[in-house]
């Protein structure tokens, strides 16, 4: 977060403008992406939160352009290093995805290949984009595997996903995505269905690998605990649509979306007090097929009026701070964190 | 083969979920997505609708009796071809019996046997069902063993087998028959009968007091219609093309009374020179068969809408 | 694992066992002399003379052991019809039957599995329900009047193929098409379904936004998990294919075992309809047994499982 970051004129790696991605079904429209901008840059992490519905995933979908049926991203553009990917040939675009963009899914056990031995699956990657013997490709392979944290990689490179505890399974899953070296890593959801303890490993393995190959990263979860610890800057999705983004600690300090604010009470810190009860926000996600009108989150939040539901609010930039955007009329103003809770 | 690790539909069934969720939000809605019409449901119905009609008043309407030997109209063509007549819309067969009469009333012998042979199967495989999946046990043991026994039969070496011991007669054709199918109903009975075994309700109905009987009646038969009516379904055609398959090879339904297969029989020698003969009754059974395939399907979506990926 | 073999192959061998005990009863307990069904027009000494020979003088367990004992010794009885050993009249038709049985199953999972495959990456479209629709009238089909059309298509009236006999590989066309029609159709259902699901997994997404090229998606990652289901239905559309094989045989007059057991049956040659039964069962529940435990082989997850 420091000042040097604004003066670097180095191109981001990702440039997401405006995106757009909508599934037709039978009853209507839904708007899975709505309008959704933003840029990481080398060595920096991109973390994006919301519950699920909030259209998350389908941000990282739509960037590789792997959205599932029927959905389609209809507008804006996704740059990667000054390319956009949403011009380019279905050709052009599987040769992006796994070597320049690599993606970690939220179920390592159903993202490997029962049938087939986790060194070849990986293996298979490499070839596919580099030419490499198939010596070359199991060293590499047996490298990120290191990397990604698996202490034998020579007897894993030979194991069939049954034979890996989930945790293990999930290293596979990076080792994979980083087998040729991509200049972004997307990590869904990666330590949703893994146990606490595993779920700490892994993402240490996340933070070890991004800097030793230098790389961007989108991490997007649901768990405002893994953010704050993992990434440089937060983006709050609600209901398809960015509703606050800012760096890590500004939005940690003065979330001003009440979305976000409740987000963040949500989060059992360890410094708090047992009796003290977690404070959920009241309500359900939005009815994608019905949004309500003016701010979407309006039915749940307690500082709404009249002009909350007629007028939708713009993301607008926060004028305290040009890198701090968020999307609401009447803006939390209280801390909602104290200092010393951060730094804990 | 009990030994088999998991069934296609277990298989099958096992992996669905969550995967065909397009968005995580959308979900609910898709679920809940009023269907629209099912027109596979509509136009199964309407053909079996149709068979149903020529089986119940085709042999009335017919102007001609079925086995009138006309032998001076021998292999007429019918009626669109060169010197066929409205007389005889199909045309003849070898000795001059009207085609058309024929295959329209071995409609009602193909399917009385055919329903029949599935009532008989449903009666055998249910019964079994619930004896193997709620005895388990040795019984269970033993009744699957015999059903694999009989099923590693080929089932027309063992109908041909087993017909050639007895004058053909239509009760024994129906029992040959049922034979093909009652073990699909074993198997489907036994499994939710062993689900059912251990359900809360049946338990709870028990300990109420409520009689053994009462508790398979209506606990377990509310579960097993679903099933056992798709498989039905399929289970007609499937019995109408055995039944016709046996009569052509002159072990089913004997001459003079008139079935697709022994029509057929009879009068494929006259494939080179009289092609409609043989091959028209054919028409007959694959629409028949047909109907009754698509019924079964579209029961089947209908009843368990995921099945229709 | 091993152990897993061993229980498959003690319950198949318990199979084949009360299926050759249920085909060699079945003569000689249903009411009436079974001599006399054999020969309605014999004589009281004619009768005498097969009861002798085929030993329906003495208790039934006992003949079976017999018979058990010279079939270990490859002794089948003897066709007093075809005045022949049942081993030799076997062992004639065996290669016309395994012959046209294993072309129809070649030429149903090629086609088969390729046409539901193709089905599944068109769900919904065109192509699929075109697929589908072919599948269903396939399904729907007698396997004896499809054989008859098309003998009067492609035989009486373009003559490209016999349809009579066997002498050459042009005479298995054919009757390999009609034996493999049934199969063919089910398989192009079975794969559809299965594949429609494997490609919905997220092993093939994942796979997929790794840049794999579309047909490495295909047959790497999701051919390899539809051969368990796939070799299931195989397995159990076997015995339609055995069964299939008789009216085949009997349409196109190939001279093997189909053929052999239907003419023995109408001859009521019993000797022949009992061996023959017992093959053609025992080569079910083996090919079966074989598929059960190759199961191990194709999926590491069941192998797991039979070694626990």
């Amino acid at each position: 977060m420091s000042q040097s970051r604004e003066t670097t004129s180095a191109q981001p790696v990702l440039e997401v403008r405006n995106l757009q991605t909508v599934f037709p079904t039978r009853d209507g429209l839904i708007r899975a992406v709505d309008d959704v901008s933003f840029t990481v840059e080398q060595g920096k992490t991109l973390g994006i939160i919301g519950e699920s519905g909030s259209g998350k995933s389908v941000t990282a979908r739509s960037i590789l352009r792997v959205v599932d049926r029927p959905g389609r991203v209809v507008g804006g553009s996704v740059k990667l290093f000054g390319r956009d990917l949403l011009t380019l040939s279905e050709r052009e675009m599987r040769e992006i995805r796994g070597r320049d963009i690599g993606m970690i899914f939220q179920d390592p056990g159903a993202s490997l290949n029962p049938v087939r031995k986790v060194g070849t699956q990986i293996v298979e990657t490499y070839m596919t984009h580099r030419k490499a013997s198939k010596n070359e490709a199991r060293e590499r392979a047996l490298e990120s595997l290191a990397i990604a944290g698996i202490p034998n990689p020579t007897e894993v490179f030979d194991l069939y996903p049954v034979d890996l505890s989930s945790g293990a399974k999930q290293r596979v899953m990076i080792a994979m995505a980083i087998v040729c070296r991509p200049a972004l890593l997307i990590a869904d959801e990666p330590t949703t269905m893994l146990g606490v303890r595993t779920q700490r490993h892994i993402l240490e393995s996340l933070l070890k690998v991004q800097e030793e190959l230098a790389m961007a990263m989108i991490l997007i979860t649901h768990d405002f605990g893994v953010v704050s610890w993992m990434a440089d800057e937060i983006m709050v999705m609600y209901g398809g649509r960015v509703v606050e983004h800012a760096p890590k600690f500004e939005i940690l300090r003065r979330p001003r979306h009440h979305y976000t604010a409740g987000l963040i009470r949500s989060v059992p810190l360890i410094e708090e007090r047992r009796e003290k009860r977690l404070k959920s926000i009241p309500g359900f996600p939005p009815d994608l097929l019905n949004l309500p009108t003016g701010c979407i989150f309006h039915p749940r939040c307690e500082a709404a009026d009249g002009l909350c539901q007629s007028v939708r609010p713009e993301l607008g930039v926060a004028p305290e701070d040009p890198r701090h955007r968020y999307a609401c009329h009447h803006p939390v103003q209280e801390a909602v964190l104290d200092e010393l809770k951060l730094t804990g | 083969m009990s030994g088999r690790p998991e069934s296609l539909a277990s298989v099958v069934d096992a992996s669905a979920p969550a995967s065909h969720v397009a968005i995580e939000a959308s979900s609910d809605k898709t679920a809940g997505r009023k269907q629209s019409r099912d027109w596979g449901l509509i136009i199964s119905g309407a053909m079996v609708a149709i068979v149903a009609l020529i089986t119940i008043a085709g042999p009335w309407i017919v102007p001609h009796d079925p086995n009138y030997i006309d032998s001076r109209s021998r292999l007429m063509p019918p009626v669109w071809m060169d010197g066929g007549s409205w007389d005889h819309p199909l045309g003849t067969d070898g000795v001059g019996r009207d085609l058309l009469a024929r295959i329209v009333v071995a409609f009602r012998t193909s399917l009385l046997i055919a329903i029949a042979g599935v009532l008989l199967a449903v009666s055998i495989g249910v019964v079994i069902g619930i004896v193997s999946g709620f005895l388990g046990g040795i019984a269970d043991t033993v009744l699957m063993a015999i059903t694999d026994i009989q099923l590693s039969f080929p089932f027309v070496v063992l109908a041909v087998s087993l017909l050639s011991l007895t004058r053909p007669r239509p009760s024994v054709l129906i029992v040959v028959l049922s034979l093909a199918a009652w073990p699909m109903y074993a198997r489907v009975v036994r499994s939710v009968a062993q689900q059912e075994r251990g359900a809360d309700y049946i338990i709870a109905a028990r300990a109420i007091g409520v009689p053994q009987w009462r508790i398979l009646g209506y606990y377990v038969g509310r579960n097993i219609v679903p099933p056992v009516f798709i498989v039905a379904s399929i289970d007609i055609a499937t019995l109408i093309v055995l039944e016709s398959l046996l009569s052509f090879l002159g072990l089913g339904v004997q001459p003079p009374t008139a079935s697709w297969g022994n029509i057929i029989a009879e009068s494929k020698n006259y494939l080179s020179s009289s092609w409609w003969v043989p091959t028209l009754p054919g028409v007959a059974i694959v629409f028949t068969v047909l109907s009754f395939n698509l019924l079964g399907d579209s029961l089947h979506r209908y009843i368990d809408p995921r099945s229709a990926r | 694992m091993g152990a897993f073999i061993v229980r498959r192959l003690i319950y198949s061998l318990v199979i084949i066992l009360g299926a050759s005990i249920a085909a060699f009863s079945l003569i000689r307990i249903v009411p009436g002399d079974p001599a006399r069904i054999m020969a309605p027009n014999a004589s009281e000494e004619q009768l005498a003379t097969i009861r002798e020979e085929l030993g329906f003088d003495r208790p039934i367990p006992v003949q079976f052991v017999d018979f058990v004992k010279s079939a270990i010794k490859g002794d089948f009885g003897h066709s007093a019809f075809l005045k022949e050993d049942v081993g030799t009249v076997i062992a004639e038709g065996l290669p016309y039957t395994l012959r046209l049985a294993l072309t129809a199953l070649a030429l149903a999972l090629i086609v088969g599995v390729t046409l539901g495959t193709i089905a599944a990456l068109f769900q919904d479209r065109f192509l699929d329900r075109a697929i589908l629709t072919i599948a269903v009238l396939g399904q729907s089909m007698p396997a004896f009047w499809f054989g008859l059309v098309l003998i009067l298509i492609f035989s009486v009236r373009l003559g490209w193929f016999p349809s009579f006999g066997y002498k050459g590989p042009k005479y298995l066309i054919l009757p390999a098409v009609t034996l493999a029609i049934s199969l063919l159709a089910t398989l192009i259902r079975s794969t559809r379904l299965v594949m429609v699901d494997v490609l919905a997994q997220e092993y093939v997404k994942a796979a997929r936004a790794r840049g794999l090229r579309r047909r490495t998606v295909v047959f790497r990652h999701a051919i390899p998990n539809i051969l368990v289901p796939l070799l299931t239905v195989v397995g159990v559309q076997l015995g339609y294919l055995l069964g299939g094989a008789v009216v085949v045989e009997a349409i196109f007059n190939v001279p093997g075992i189909g053929l052999t057991i239907l003419n023995a049956v109408l001859r009521r040659d019993y000797p022949v309809v009992q061996a023959v039964t017992i093959l053609m069962a025992g080569g079910f529940v083996l090919i079966n047994t074989i598929i059960d435990i190759s199961y191990g082989a194709l999926d590491p997850r069941i192998r797991r499982e039979m070694t626990r």
